[in-house]
């Protein structure tokens, strides 16, 4: 039998009883003198991933959250056996302290929003359609040409987005991740690590922030533990 | 709680979009043997267009939802622009 990892904790105690994940397999705690580790049983070593599966990994993360911010693992993180397990966490020790340190009575607020260029006359996919259906090249070029100047409008929409999403939440959160850029994409995507006292302010800073631009639609999901601000720790 | 005139499917769409692209993209990595596995990386892809569709027919519709979710114990709010509503 694999171990599957879903988080760690600095507080002790066993996963609430009957606690189900992964292949509702029963979670079950590693104890490494004040880092604990949850964990469950897996047939193999390599897990493929599934909604359900990915479901059942942040149900176990998010009974952590309910105790204390939890180190939430990337799913699919598998060892051979509970022994390997402890190996691999004793080596990162320092690094996995800090991190829990970093999060400690905080949680991930994640917003998303989707942006479009100034002038929206002409949607990519709209212009990628068109441009298949012209004939004259340089009928074709300029349809190009638009396409491409759609693509930097929006990145700069987007980056200036960002700016102010960065400039509402200010002072209500202790760091910010952003996930990268993607030429010709509209979706913006920036996660925040948010004390817990600070997540109403936090949602109402936002939702001023689409009064003072009423084109953004905005999305804003969480609180998730941080899966956003584990970094520090390598494999 | 859901706004009248908002799908369902779209709202679950959105929600299982948003737990795969923090759960399977994010998080600690202790063991560098298992590389994101195809199925994996295609997951997220799937799951960042599905997300922006849903937020486009939710602009479409100028709805939003706002609600403290059966599926996951946390919140969603999408908020549509102001101007649409």
């Amino acid at each position: 039998m694999a171990t599957y990892l879903y988080c760690l904790l600095r507080a002790s105690g066993d996963p609430p009883a009957g606690l189900a994940g992964v292949d509702d397999a029963r979670v079950r705690a590693v104890d490494l003198g004040g880092l604990v580790a949850w964990v469950s049983d897996v047939a193999e070593t390599t897990i493929a991933p599934s909604p359900a599966r990915a479901q059942a990994h942040d149900r176990v993360v998010r009974a952590g959250l309910e105790r204390a911010t939890p180190l939430p693992a990337r799913f699919g993180q598998v060892l051979a056996d509970e022994a390997e397990l402890r190996t691999a966490l004793s080596a990162r020790r320092e690094a996995l302290e800090s991190a829990l340190q970093r999060v400690d009575g905080a949680v991930e607020m994640t917003v998303r929003m989707l942006v479009r260029s100034a002038d929206r006359q002409e949607a990519p996919g709209r212009a990628e359609a068109d441009a298949q259906s012209v004939t004259s090249g340089r009928a074709y070029l300029q349809q190009i040409a638009a396409i491409q100047r759609e693509e930097r409008n929006v990145l700069a929409k987007a980056q200036l987005v960002r700016d102010q999403v960065s400039s509402v939440v200010q002072g209500l959160v202790r760091a910010e991740s952003l996930a990268g850029a993607t030429a010709g994409s509209s979706l913006v995507t920036v996660s925040h690590l948010v004390p817990r006292e600070n997540i109403g302010a936090y949602r109402s800073a936002l939702q001023a922030l689409r009064q003072d631009d009423p084109t953004l639609a905005i999305m804003i999901s969480g609180p998730w533990a941080p899966y956003s601000f584990t970094e520090g720790i390598s494999a | 709680m859901t706004d009248a005139g908002f799908d369902q499917t779209d709202e679950e769409a959105l929600v299982l979009s948003d737990l795969l692209s923090h759960v399977l993209d994010k998080g600690v990595v202790i063991t560098g043997d298992v590389i994101i596995s195809v199925a994996g990386i295609d997951l997220i892809a799937v799951s960042l267009s599905v997300m922006i569709s849903a937020l486009e027919t939710l602009e479409r519709r100028s709805v939003g939802i706002s609600g403290r979710l059966p599926h996951v114990l946390g919140d969603l709010s999408v908020l549509p622009p102001a101007r649409e509503r």
